[in-house]
């Protein structure tokens, strides 16, 4: 087979020593941060709350500048010149769905990005309708907001940013005010968008089961990266997660202590029925 | 409160519905100003004509219209009063002191109420025919001009979608912190004026906190979508004028053309 690795197992986002301070705050939200993530992976971040991971999020696009370090998106350093160069690359998704619709109607909203390109008006139609399918919501291109559920404005929200091809999406809690099938549903969409567009995705998280997808997770503590790796090497410590407020989903639980007792059991996400299945076949093997 | 409508809109597919905002508005100004050119019974027997078969192609039921007229119903009356009752000459068939009654001041009364009239129906059948989000393109697009002496046109209208976007927004707003405050015993509507008012200051301040609070995070989510000035925008929305556009302001020539006719007879 002739897959270029080197493109694959690309470094897409790079921080070197990244240290943020808000004004008048004596100590930095963020210090000394080294990260690098991978092109087309999901990577999760998570943390208690003010622990660092909104600023690691407005570092990533330029909103804020860091007082000291770099910042490589895509080869690309970060620098005032770049700074819209690399919003074209980085799109965030918020977390309240009202706070983050600037276009009277959907497929308004959704052109807001491509009309700051200076995109041709033609063009615009074009990959509006194509953002639209891709989240599912091109029969609602005409709505107004308050006529769309949280979930439905999320999507919107979605589209806006992919409407304008960029290689990574940042979302800050965006599922956090949505009900579980809003949550379902935007995964699904992101999933898909990860799979079938090849984008990055950083997901900012507090919900656990969402993080059980992720290629990376890195958590954050006090404005400091105090682990990062795979799902399986995070949750091998669940007393330690526990004491950050975060606790892997039951089945994970069981899971980890079942291998733990050293019982011969995939270590891989298992859904809840994956895991019914996985212990019955257990079972009868006994 | 809940969906709240901006103002008058009622939707609807007629003719004056479908117009371009643009003509309606232009239309809508130079009635307000070949109104002016109306001083006797056939010059204002057109207009009246002309505003009620306006009214018609709108498909809009009349009693939209005297609706219209009601909240400027006192407005119009002490208006039309003062004119009876002070203007002088004529031959006046009753005085008394400055006060005097003349079948010359009567007309001029009763002109002056159809004057009113007609303004608050055109400019209902404009508002009733046009949402909001029409109206600001339509603003935008007439102000262009300003751009010459750099009146930031573009950002204003951005300004003016956003802002009336939000409205219902804010209107759930108002209604989650009038809740919240009803829980910890605030009573709205009830005790004097005073305390009406001071009942009012528990809203205010949480309203304002809330919209800034909104607005830092929009601005923020404008920005990480590329938004910087409207240098080097391009525009999504776009206004198609038509041909029935073009006819709609010939037959506005042609009405101040059939005045300026008949106001000589
Ligand atoms: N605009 C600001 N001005 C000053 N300090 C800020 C500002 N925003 C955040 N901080 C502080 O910086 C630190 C990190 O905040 P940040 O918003 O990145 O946390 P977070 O991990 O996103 O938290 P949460 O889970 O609550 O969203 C916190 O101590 C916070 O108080
Ligand atoms: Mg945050």
């Amino acid at each position: 087979m002739d897959v270029d690795y080197g493109e694959i197992m690309k470094t897409l986002i790079d921080l070197k020593n990244v240290t943020y301070t808000y004004d008048e705050m004596k100590v930095p939200a963020l210090s000394d941060i080294n990260l690098r993530i991978l092109a087309h992976t999901w990577v999760a971040v998570v943390g208690v709350n003010g622990s660092g991971k909104s600023t690691l999020a407005r570092l990533l696009n330029g909103l804020l500048t860091a007082d000291s370090g770099d910042i490589i998106i895509d080869g690309m350093a970060l620098t005032a010149d770049s700074v819209w160069d690399i919003r074209k690359k980085v799109g965030i998704i918020f977390q309240n769905p009202d706070h983050q619709f600037v276009g009277a109607t959907v497929e308004d909203d959704v052109a807001f990005g491509l009309e700051n390109l200076g995109i041709p008006r033609d063009q615009m139609v074009e990959l509006v309708n194509w953002a639209l399918e891709q989240v599912n919501m091109l029969e609602f291109a005409h709505k107004a907001p308050q006529t769309l559920s949280g979930g439905q404005k999320q999507r919107v929200a979605i589209a806006g940013v992919i409407a304008t091809r960029p290689q990574i999406i940042i979302m800050d809690e965006s599922t956090s005010m949505l009900d579980p099938q809003g949550r379902q549903d935007i995964m699904k969409i992101m999933q898909y968008l990860q799979s079938e567009l090849g984008i990055t995705i950083l997901s900012i998280t507090h919900d656990m089961t969402e993080v059980i997808h992720a290629d990376q997770v890195v958590v954050l503590k006090e404005g400091q990266i105090i682990q990062s790796g795979s799902v399986e090497q995070i949750f091998a410590n669940p007393k330690e997660l526990a004491k950050l407020g975060l606790n892997p989903p039951f089945t994970q639980q069981v899971q980890l202590e079942l291998i733990k007792q050293g019982i011969d059991i995939d270590s891989k996400y298992l859904s809840e029925q994956e895991m019914v299945d996985e212990l019955w076949q257990l079972y009868s093997k006994m | 409160m809940g969906k709240i409508i901006v103002g008058r809109y009622l939707p609807g597919n007629s003719l004056i519905h479908r117009l371009d905002p643009r003509a309606k508005f232009i239309a809508t100004f130079i009635f307000v100003a070949i109104i002016f050119l109306a001083n006797n019974w056939a010059t204002y027997l057109a207009l009246g004509l002309f505003v009620l078969w306006a009214v018609y192609l709108s498909k809009v039921s009349l009693t939209f219209f005297i609706k219209g007229v009601r909240p400027m119903l006192f407005l119009i009356l002490f208006t039309v009063a003062l004119q009876i009752f002070f203007t002088p000459g004529g031959n006046p068939f009753w005085q008394w002191g400055i006060l005097s009654l003349s079948k010359l001041s009567i007309i001029n009364g009763i002109f002056i109420l159809l004057r009113f009239t007609l303004i608050i129906f055109i400019s209902t059948l404009l508002t009733i025919t046009t949402t909001p989000l029409q109206m600001s393109d339509a603003i935008e697009y007439l102000l262009r001009p300003l751009r010459k002496i750099h009146f930031p046109v573009d950002e204003v209208a951005l300004m003016l979608s956003i802002a009336l976007q939000f409205i219902p927004l804010l209107s759930d707003e108002t209604t989650k912190i009038m809740n919240a405050q009803r829980a910890r015993g605030v009573d709205f509507g009830e005790g004097n004026i005073i305390k009406q008012i001071k009942a009012i200051v528990p809203i205010l301040i949480p309203l304002f906190v809330s919209s800034f609070n909104i607005a830092y995070d929009l601005s923020i989510a404008m920005e990480a979508r590329g938004y910087n000035g409207s240098a080097g925008r391009t525009k999504y929305r776009q206004l198609h004028w038509q041909k029935p556009d073009t006819l709609v302001l010939t037959s506005f020539g042609l009405l101040t053309i059939i005045l300026l006719i008949l106001r000589s007879y």
